[in-house]
């Protein structure tokens, strides 16, 4: 079985979670770790993957500020998404060909890690032709997004456990004009981010046969 | 002094459509093995194309928001 270190960003800024991000990847890429899993619920920001079209954002970046919404261009795949409060961001950090045949497959298998562990909440979540991520009949609940550099993964995906849904508005969430949004809590589902992160964890070993073990603080010191 | 051909990786097999994004070189520049020279993507996933090889850029086969295939040969790099 393979192991996966999984840690906690302590921090809610989305930018000094990209650099402990990075870190992670080099030291997959690098040999010092087999896997990483990190784990960020941040504050505020509305992220721009490489296929935004300006019209998926349908705020300013004046009336963003307003509402206390940072804005970042990001280097994963896809078009607009928000993360908040309330919202699980997980990226595994993997050499993904141990878990998957392709890149493709290993997109399936981040949502099939949300699909299953949502069987647990009593919700159906499935997939929908052409369009990536998880979905209940009232819109998205969780978007993916991924990046692959020197054959190890970042970025992943984001949960919608309990966001304030209104700063959806902001976005048109991964360019789909005619698509919805929903939550955990907009199910009816009462669970905190906290134990969606460790049930995701549990389904993640599941479908990727892997070993989760949490990274020691002094990983990096 | 031997050609190498950079191609689309196999890992992006799947994919409806694949892109070539941006080139972060140019013919002539000299790069090393490993050295991320270009971007492609799929849907909602970045692919980062490595230099298979040091030396120098020969040609590029691809500009950005072409259609590649897998397996496409995007970039000849001449070794020493």
């Amino acid at each position: 079985m393979n192991a996966v270190y999984y840690v906690t960003a302590p921090s809610p800024d989305y930018d000094e979670d990209w650099a402990l991000q990075l870190r992670l990847h080099e030291a997959v890429v690098g040999g010092r770790l087999p896997g990483a899993l990190l784990f960020q619920e941040n504050a505020p920001v509305v992220t721009l993957g490489r296929d935004f079209r300006p019209s998926s954002l349908l705020a300013t970046e004046e009336e963003l500020r307003r509402l206390g919404i940072a804005l970042r261009a990001v280097s994963r795949g896809g078009d607009a998404t928000y993360h908040g409060p309330g919202v699980l961001v997980a990226s595994p950090i993997l050499r993904f060909l141990h878990y998957a045949q392709n890149a493709h497959e290993y997109l399936r298998m981040l949502e099939e890690t949300v699909i299953r562990q949502c069987e647990e909440y009593g919700l159906r979540c499935f997939r929908k032709s052409g369009k990536s991520g998880v979905w209940l009949k009232e819109g998205k609940l969780a978007a993916v997004g991924v990046a692959v550099a020197r054959s190890v993964t970042m970025h992943g995906l984001s949960i919608n456990v309990r966001p304030d849904m209104g700063h959806f508005a902001a976005i048109v969430p991964c360019g789909l004009s005619d698509e919805g949004v929903t939550s955990l809590a907009a199910q009816g589902v009462d669970v905190s981010v906290a134990r969606v992160q460790a049930d995701f964890l549990s389904s993640f070993s599941e479908v990727f046969g892997a070993e989760l073990i949490p990274l020691e603080k002094t990983f990096f010191e | 002094m031997a050609v190498v051909n950079v191609v689309v990786p196999e890992y992006a097999e799947g994919a409806k459509s694949i892109k070539i994004r941006e080139w972060y070189v140019e013919a002539g520049d000299a790069v090393t093995e490993g050295q991320e020279i270009a971007e492609a993507g799929t849907d909602k996933i970045s692919i980062y194309i490595e230099a298979p090889a040091s030396g120098k850029i020969l040609e590029l086969l691809a500009e950005p928001g072409d259609r590649v295939a897998v397996g496409q040969v995007i970039a000849t790099i001449e070794t020493e």
